[in-house]
């Protein structure tokens, strides 16, 4: 399965690159929003593991744009994310995120979620 | 510059120029001064604060010729100064340089070491992948229809064990006829023996026909018959000591070749055998410890995967307090972030501050300058008019 890693933080990419490749899965690494719609515009995708607090375009923005376009809007979202406001995971959730995780997450708790949603 | 203008102006004319002139120059004064205080408070804070360092330090030209010709009227108070502020600045300019580099290095760190364990993990799991296709070659076959080694070696050593009883069975066959021969060789002697009682035999024979031919010659005409026995009697006792001679010869000569031929088995026998369970043994020992490498390359192909795992695992963990210190690298940004702001703002503070020194001294020059004006002043209109510019 193709998997984006959407994430301000390279280290935290790369951890969840390390957690998912290791399940056979494919990962596209990207830096904020943005660089995730300039990539899935180009590219299919399965699920995407989206961080909240990043520059150029949050994830709840990320999540907004994604409801407004039918290319992407049915592609899961699990939200990880070390925002631990009581409102974050609503707002997360009423933008059609599906899962959220906090950090710092156990691989096994990612791969489930992820599971879970790819079926 | 339009209010400093303004005052020199006045001030030069003297006092037989005081009045509306006067007013409108200390009127004008008293705007700009209203002006720069109230631009001081109109300072948009999101602005960069260098761009609104506007203080000018040095005295206005004006000032001074109003200190040069009153300078004992021009009131001084002590200067508006932070020196803690001034203090904070700096401290956050350097808390600041320190914490910047710290999620770089931070996160430089966490990729060394992602990498070392990534490293170790794929060598780690080669190596399992490598003892399995051994252990599998051992005991499964290599798949190119050849039987697996480890049977090869067993199947070998019940050869070796076969040959070498064969090889001890070869052995004992040789030396049983190496003692053949040597008994047949003691016949031979035997049969020697025999050949030297025929020649008694024959030499008695001899003898036997010598006195007979004499008693023929005695007895005259009627032994003519015994002559003619005698006489084949003769050639018997020829042809059979001519016989027993060559089969004499052909006995000792068979024996000498029967003694050498026991000799060379006995000997090739003997350096076959050693050279042979030599070799058995090597092959043997060989065979053993491919079939013991077989047990050891398992166990080891074991302890490589258990390895794996536990690197695995401890992978695991180090990505996950990893996780940890990227939250405090986030943390450190966010800090470093807020310290910006705060030196941001101490340096729009400095700034309001030496906005409001320069105002603090203007007011205080035209005090001084009200206060010389009304000194010169001789009418009571002039006075009220210098007066009105108060306010």
């Amino acid at each position: 399965m193709k998997i984006f890693a959407v994430d301000d933080s390279a280290t935290m990419r790369k951890i969840v690159s390390l957690a998912l490749k290791g399940a056979g899965h494919e990962i596209i690494e990207a830096e904020h929003g943005k660089d995730a719609l300039a990539k899935l515009a180009g590219t299919t995708a399965d699920c995407i593991i989206l961080d909240i607090n990043m520059p150029e375009m949050n994830g709840l923005e990320f999540l907004a744009e994604r409801k407004k376009s039918p290319s992407i809007s049915k592609i899961p979202v699990i939200v990880l994310t070390t925002q631990d406001e009581s409102g974050m995971k609503d707002q997360a959730l009423a933008l059609g995120a599906n899962a959220f995780l906090g950090k710092p997450f156990q691989k096994e708790d990612l791969l489930a979620s992820v599971k879970k949603l790819l079926g | 510059m339009a209010f400093g203008a303004a005052v020199l102006a006045a001030v030069s004319c003297g006092s037989s120029l005081l009045g509306l002139g006067l007013v409108g120059a200390l009127a004008a004064a008293a705007a700009a001064i209203l002006g720069i205080v109230v631009g001081l408070f109109a300072i948009d804070r999101r602005e960069d604060p260098v761009q609104v360092q506007v203080v000018d330090e040095a005295p206005p030209a004006w000032a001074l010729s109003v200190s040069l010709a009153q300078p004992d009227r021009v009131e001084t108070k002590p200067a508006l100064e932070f020196p803690e502020l001034d203090d904070a600045r700096k401290r956050l300019r350097f808390a600041r340089a320190v914490a910047g580099k710290v999620p770089q290095l931070t996160e430089d760190a966490a990729f060394a070491l992602i990498e070392r364990f990534e490293s170790m993990r794929g060598n780690t799991s080669k190596a399992s992948v490598s003892a399995r296709l051994f252990k599998a070659a051992l005991t499964e076959g290599a798949g190119s229809g050849h039987p697996p080694v480890a049977i090869q070696a067993e199947q070998t050593r019940h050869v070796i064990k076969s040959q070498r009883e064969s090889i001890a069975l070869m052995a004992e066959h040789s030396r049983q006829s190496s003692k053949d021969l040597r008994s047949m060789g003691k016949e031979l002697e035997s049969g020697m023996d025999l050949l030297k009682s025929i020649e008694e035999i024959t030499e008695r024979s001899r003898l036997i026909a010598f006195n007979m031919a004499v008693e023929a010659a005695r007895i005259g005409e009627k032994g003519r018959g015994f002559k003619v026995i005698v006489g084949e009697l003769r050639k018997l006792n020829d042809m059979t000591a001519d016989f027993s001679g060559q089969v004499a010869e052909l006995l000792g000569r068979f024996r000498d070749y029967n003694a050498s031929i026991v000799g060379r088995l006995a000997e090739e026998t003997d350096r076959v055998s050693r050279d042979v369970a030599g070799g058995m043994e090597a092959a043997e020992r060989a065979v053993e410890s491919l079939i013991a490498a077989s047990g050891t390359a398992d166990s080891f192909a074991h302890e490589i995967a258990a390895l794996a795992v536990v690197i695995d695992s401890d992978l695991d963990g180090v990505l996950e307090s990893l996780q940890f210190q990227d939250i405090t690298r986030q943390m450190i940004e966010g800090s470093n972030a807020m310290l910006d702001e705060a030196s941001a703002d101490i340096d729009a503070s400095l700034t309001a501050i030496g906005r409001l020194e320069a105002a603090r001294r203007n007011v205080i020059l035209l005090e001084s300058i009200r206060k010389t004006l009304l000194a010169r002043s001789k009418t009571r209109g002039e006075k009220e008019a210098i007066m009105e510019v108060k306010e």
